[in-house]
């Protein structure tokens, strides 16, 4: 009796991705919890960078996972798995921005944004580096995080978010020259304090 | 998550590319741990949207016999049932005693109720009786010997059904059977109500009475029912003047000589005049508003304006037309 658990959690365990999405597909709760442990993490960082809020970005993830799981059959099996569930956690990111119905996109001459800490080390961890892009503006974030990290066009961008082409590349530049504005400052505050400071602190 | 270390200067970004680069490695398969409660309220999503509880319906589901700790509440709530309901007989005694206890603590008071609004019934039938003793001095005499009949035959009977009530009560201890005895009572009491009304009704006024039986060709009229209830004489005359004719109309209310319960009216000769009958009827009617006090117009009665005279004198035998009423 005992073996055959072991030979069930084995199994559950050694599934792969295409078994896991069919026992999805079969309504396995085992099966979905399984899938969201692989891609929630990543996923949840995506939401993150588009959002800039936890708990928005938790809404997110909910919300695509759901998505996910329902419309599992019209997965085809072209492209990554991974790649799918970006796409709908993105998609649903732009929505809520949408909802927020923000003065989405600035013009570059209005957009005058001044960072809020200054950085104490060069020495930045991947999670500092996030929270400089949720400290951009909506727009700047949004289509720095489609160009610069997603891959997309400027024209995909454009048909996305419902706005001209040179209005996607002129937040994107925007949104570089915030960033590394905000670089600099972390390189010349490292020569006058000391490298105990933590990033933390003035991300946080 | 990865946090592996990012190491740059601001300098080092002379293109755009670059930076992009930097971001897109750092960021793109960036992952960051989420919370238990996000699968939960994924779950909870896809449950109320299949329109199923989320896993507790699923461990109910699975679960394919009852818990013992159910057949056993079943077996005790079973034998509590039968402990109050079907108790031995000792202990039901207990309760039927207290039980007919109190039951007759209600049946007694809606026995004094109900002797109450029989007390108040006779009250407003002697009421009423005494009016008409005030109105009617012939029928006081009458009135008085009804009074004292039916007050305490209606005394006698609630007398009666109370102690025959206490007596179900307390010989009978169920209850249904005291309701139902009362409920009899009841229908009795009713019964004596009609009784009562229908007594009354025989105290009607007599010239009305007259007039709906009499009519023209036979001045005499027997009626068995409506002297049933007058025992005493009395006699009061009144003359009139109809068209020059001296008309004395006298009312006798009591019993006959033969003690027959008769009510006579007898008037003069019509086959010569018969319209003096209808006049006579209706002064007879005015005699009767006369006797109780009420307004009389004789004015109507008599179209030639004759006027009225009245006479407490007895015996007007010398009269040619006699009207009596027993």
């Amino acid at each position: 009796m005992f073996g055959f658990l072991r030979n069930k959690e084995r199994s559950t365990q050694e599934l792969s991705e295409s078994e896991l999405i069919e026992a999805c597909k079969n309504g396995s709760s085992k099966a979905q919890k399984q899938l969201y442990e692989q891609h929630s993490g990543k996923m949840f960082g995506v939401a993150l960078r588009y959002v800039g809020n936890h708990h928005e970005a938790e809404d997110v993830l909910v919300t695509a996972f759901m998505k996910v799981f329902e419309h599992l059959d019209s997965f085809k099996g072209e492209g990554s798995f991974e790649g799918w569930i970006r796409r709908i956690v993105s998609n649903e990111a732009l929505g809520l921005i949408r909802k927020r119905k923000k003065v989405f996109m600035e013009e570059i001459e209005n957009a005058d944004y001044k960072g809020k800490n200054n950085p104490a080390s060069t020495a930045l961890e991947t999670k500092d580096l996030l929270s400089l892009v949720k400290q951009l503006p909506d727009g700047y974030r949004t289509v720095f995080n489609m160009y610069a990290i997603e891959g997309f066009s400027h024209k995909e961008i454009a048909e996305k978010l419902g706005i001209s082409e040179n209005t996607s590349k002129s937040q994107l530049s925007r949104a570089r020259a915030l960033l590394k504005k905000w670089l600099e400052q972390i390189d010349t505050n490292t020569d006058d304090t000391l490298n105990s400071q933590s990033v933390q602190s003035f991300v946080l | 998550m990865d946090n592996q270390k990012n190491n740059f200067s601001g300098n080092d970004f002379n293109s755009d590319s670059e930076l992009d680069l930097l971001f897109k490695a750092a960021l793109q398969n960036h992952a960051v741990p989420t919370e238990d409660h996000v699968w939960r309220r994924i779950q909870h999503g896809l449950a109320d949207k299949k329109g199923e509880a989320a896993p507790i319906t699923k461990t109910i589901a699975k679960r394919s016999y009852l818990p013992i700790w159910s057949a056993l509440s079943g077996i005790a709530a079973s034998l509590l049932v039968w402990a109050v309901f079907f108790a031995p007989s000792d202990s039901n005694d207990i309760n039927t005693n207290t039980i007919a206890n109190s039951d007759k603590t209600e049946l007694t008071n809606d026995l004094n109720k109900t002797e109450n609004s029989i007390l108040v019934l006779a009250e407003n039938s002697e009421n009423k009786k005494e009016k008409n003793q005030n109105s009617e001095a012939t029928s006081s005499n009458a009135i008085a010997s009804t009074k004292q009949q039916i007050p305490p035959t209606i005394n006698k009977i609630n007398t009666v059904s109370k102690t025959q009530k206490v007596k179900e009560i307390i010989s009978q201890n169920p209850i249904e059977k005291a309701v139902a005895s009362l409920e009899k009572d009841q229908t009795k009491i009713k019964n004596q109500k009609s009784q009562d009304k229908m007594n009354d009704k025989t105290f009607t006024n007599p010239s009305t009475h007259i007039a709906d039986n009499v009519w023209a060709s036979d001045f005499v009229v027997q009626n068995s029912d409506f002297s049933t209830k007058k025992e005493k004489n009395s006699t009061s005359t009144h003359q009139l003047n109809l068209d020059n004719q001296t008309v004395a109309i006298t009312v006798k209310v009591g019993n006959n000589e033969n003690m027959m319960n008769t009510s006579q009216a007898t008037g003069f000769d019509t086959n010569e005049n018969p319209s003096q009958f209808d006049k006579a009827k209706n002064v007879l009617k005015e005699v009767w508003n006369l006797k109780t006090g009420k307004k009389v117009n004789l004015q109507n009665i008599l179209p030639n304006n004759e006027k009225a005279t009245e006479k407490t004198t007895t015996n007007q035998s010398n009269q040619n037309n006699e009207i009596q009423a027993d």
